[in-house]
């Protein structure tokens, strides 16, 4: 599985996780782009609910994103839609823990939640700028994967595009 | 996350039975002047000597000297520690004994010399038993600690020698009767002195005791060895060397720091005064009930004796296997057929304790699963070792772990009130019990707690009574084992998943999410 990460996004989890000590996080919504390529196009920030070692997604506010999300998707499901959860470790390493695996087998698990998989991003900051980050893929049944996750490039600015203009 | 099978297992076990067989272990005699410290795994030597251990009585009481174990305790500790190793480790030096271990508290000493007089041997050793008293007494004078009190035990006979770890740590190891004895002589009370065995006794023309652990040597005895032995040091002679050596090698004040889980990963050999370990952890004894008489029974013969090598050193290996490969935790030291560990989780500053005392359950039990299948594997193999148990204690608490003494001679040294407590359980353990100390059963998760019960020990605690016992009371851990296992169990990772695509409906958790 691919997972394409835009720019705005890091910039986005950046500016959150400047100065905080406790754990925060949120649930993450994503575009079909095909195949096994997904592209992130959105994710809900939670401040409160973290410790500097635990994080509670509370549902409520979760839900009213995601429905937030799907209204502003027309509903079209099967393109844009809830792919998994995303918390920070601002004080050790950004790998699944016990509680986090288990958490993720209860999603893709329950029939409620209606995904046949779940992606888990952990987040870190280094020296308030470096963004140290893993993503692994949640399967009923199956063990964990490791996610690829590709950088997507910066939109081109007025300038460059002048300059490819210019060339042609 | 640890976990433990049974193949694994089983495999590791074969592998060790293997590289064991019978035709190459050597049974040697012990002679004038056998170095006993570069014996390879397969030799084993059989000696006649005379075993001391000296045990310091008043550590617990240095350690709880403050209400909460903090680093002042464990630094007072350790320095008293240090202090005596060295003095210690003068004495032994100039009697010339050998050094078999400091097990925290406790030296273990062994007189060979002279080689052909029992007595004098006896004598020698009760002669530096006092000397050592009389040194350790001493080195309290101007210390912020009190004086050690010292008990000793001691009991002669033929033991059998065996190679006692790797690397650095390849000093002898003594199976059998008097090295089990004198053991239990000097942890035999609370009562300071010297305390012979009656075969001890016997050697040196004393009337046996009714009761050796409530029978010291008294005052007259006592100079009558001595005088026997002419040890060529005195007291004031040892304490001046150890005071010079100590002005030229200061202690130094101990620098602690946590050690990042897992403690699979902590190189023992780097640590010293200024680089020690402490964290909360929990701490691990698993002895090997009735190896003494197995020992006994076996060691007259040559093929006797190959049996108990091959059977030491694939159960003691096994063990260290699951608490190394298997739950990711360090042995500390083989102490005879003991194995002492630790193991953690969490991080450097904050250890998971509800976490760590769950993954030290399962360990626990994957110990005693192990066993079962090693004492299988070796009857198949020929070695019956089916009269052996397995005493399994430990606690949760405070622990340091650092390396003391002489330098060039740093033994390995991991003390606190946890630890000497989890010794404690292993010992009120028949050989198929397991127990938790009552720190680590406040803590634990109420799957641990239906364990064990309100008297914190419980028999036959395999693996899987302890996997299924713990996920049945809602035990993160052990849920957590089960579902990977369920998860790797279900689908071989090689069959092929069904593609990833969004359902047509909008999806999204309805409940709260925990992660850490």
């Amino acid at each position: 599985m691919e997972l394409i990460l835009p720019r705005k996004i890091t910039d986005l989890l950046r500016r959150e996780l400047r100065g905080r000590r406790n754990e925060i996080g949120g649930v993450i919504v994503a575009e079909h782009v095909g195949g096994e390529t997904f592209r992130i196009v959105e994710l809900s920030v939670q401040r409160s609910g973290g410790t500097t070692m635990h994080f509670i997604r509370d549902p409520k506010q979760s839900k009213a994103f995601l429905s937030d999300f799907f209204a502003r998707t027309g509903g079209n499901y099967r393109r844009f839609n809830y792919i998994g959860e995303w918390h920070s470790h601002p004080t050790f390493e950004p790998v699944p823990s016990r509680n986090d695996i288990q958490a993720m087998y209860q999603i893709v698990e329950d029939p409620e939640v209606g995904a046949n998989f779940a992606v888990l991003i952990i987040v870190r900051l280094f020296f308030r700028r470096s963004l140290k980050m893993s993503a692994t893929l949640f399967r009923a049944g199956l063990p964990p994967e490791r996610v690829v996750v590709l950088l997507e490039r910066k939109t081109p600015g007025l300038l460059s595009r002048l300059r490819s203009l210019f060339k042609k | 996350m640890g976990t433990w099978n049974s193949g694994r297992a089983t495999k590791r076990i074969d592998a060790k039975i293997d590289s064991l067989p019978l035709k190459d272990i050597e049974i040697k005699e012990y002679v004038r002047e056998t170095d006993l410290s570069g014996l390879s795994g397969n030799t084993a030597y059989r000696v006649d000597g005379v075993h001391l251990y000296a045990d310091i009585l008043n550590l617990k009481d240095i350690l709880n000297v403050t209400t909460v174990e903090g680093e002042t305790c464990h630094k007072r500790t350790l320095r008293f520690l240090n202090m005596h190793y060295r003095a210690a480790h003068r004495i032994i030096g100039a009697v010339e004994s050998i050094f078999v271990d400091f097990h925290n508290q406790r030296l273990h000493t062994v007189f060979t010399k002279p080689y052909d007089d029992e007595a004098k041997r006896v004598h020698r050793a009760v002669a530096t038993a006092q000397l050592i008293i009389n040194v350790l007494a001493r080195t309290g004078e101007d210390a912020d600690h009190p004086a050690a009190k010292v008990r000793v035990g001691i009991d002669t006979g033929k033991a059998l020698a065996v190679n006692n770890g790797r690397r650095g740590h390849r000093e002898p190891l003594f199976l059998g009767r008097p090295a089990n004895h004198a053991a239990k002589r000097a942890g035999g009370g609370s009562a300071q002195g010297i305390f012979l065995t009656n075969e001890a006794r016997k050697a040196i023309g004393l009337a046996e005791a009714q009761d050796v652990d409530k029978t010291p040597l008294n005052a007259e005895e006592i100079a009558k060895s001595e005088q026997a032995a002419r040890l060529d040091v005195t007291v004031d002679g040892i304490v001046k060397d150890w005071a010079e050596d100590l002005k030229n090698n200061p202690i130094g004040d101990f620098v602690f720091s946590g050690h990042t889980p897992p403690f699979s990963t902590l190189d023992i050999e780097t640590l010293s005064v200024k680089n020690s370990r402490r964290q909360d952890a929990a701490s691990i004894y698993g002895d090997l009930d009735g190896f003494t008489v197995y020992v006994g029974a076996n060691m007259g013969t040559d093929a006797g004796a190959k049996h108990v090598v091959r059977a030491l050193h694939v159960l003691r290996s096994e063990l260290d296997a699951v608490l190394h490969e298997d739950f990711e935790g360090r042995k500390i030291r083989f102490i005879g057929d003991c194995i002492h560990g630790v193991l953690a989780e969490g991080t450097a500053q904050t250890t998971d304790a509800v976490e760590t005392i769950s993954s030290m359950t399962l360990c626990a039990a994957a110990m005693r699963s192990s066993f079962k299948i090693a004492l299988k594997r070796l009857k198949d193999m020929g070695t019956d070792a089916s009269s052996l148990g397995l005493q399994i204690g430990f606690e949760y608490g405070p622990i340091t772990v650092t390396r003391l003494g002489m330098k060039g001679g740093l033994v390995r040294c991991a003390v606190s009130r946890g630890i000497l407590n989890s010794e404690q359980e292993q010992g009120r353990c028949k050989g198929n019990q397991t127990a938790i100390g009552a720190n680590a059963y406040s803590k634990s998760s109420h799957g641990v707690h239906a364990l064990f019960g309100d008297m914190r020990i419980r028999g036959d605690l395999d693996y899987e009574t302890a996997l299924n016992g713990m996920a049945g009371k809602n035990d993160t851990v052990a849920r957590a084992v089960k579902t990977a296992a369920g998860a790797s169990l279900l689908k071989p990772a090689s069959s092929p998943a069904a593609p990833l695509s969004f359902p047509d409906r909008p999806a999204g958790p309805t409940k709260p999410g925990g992660f850490a």
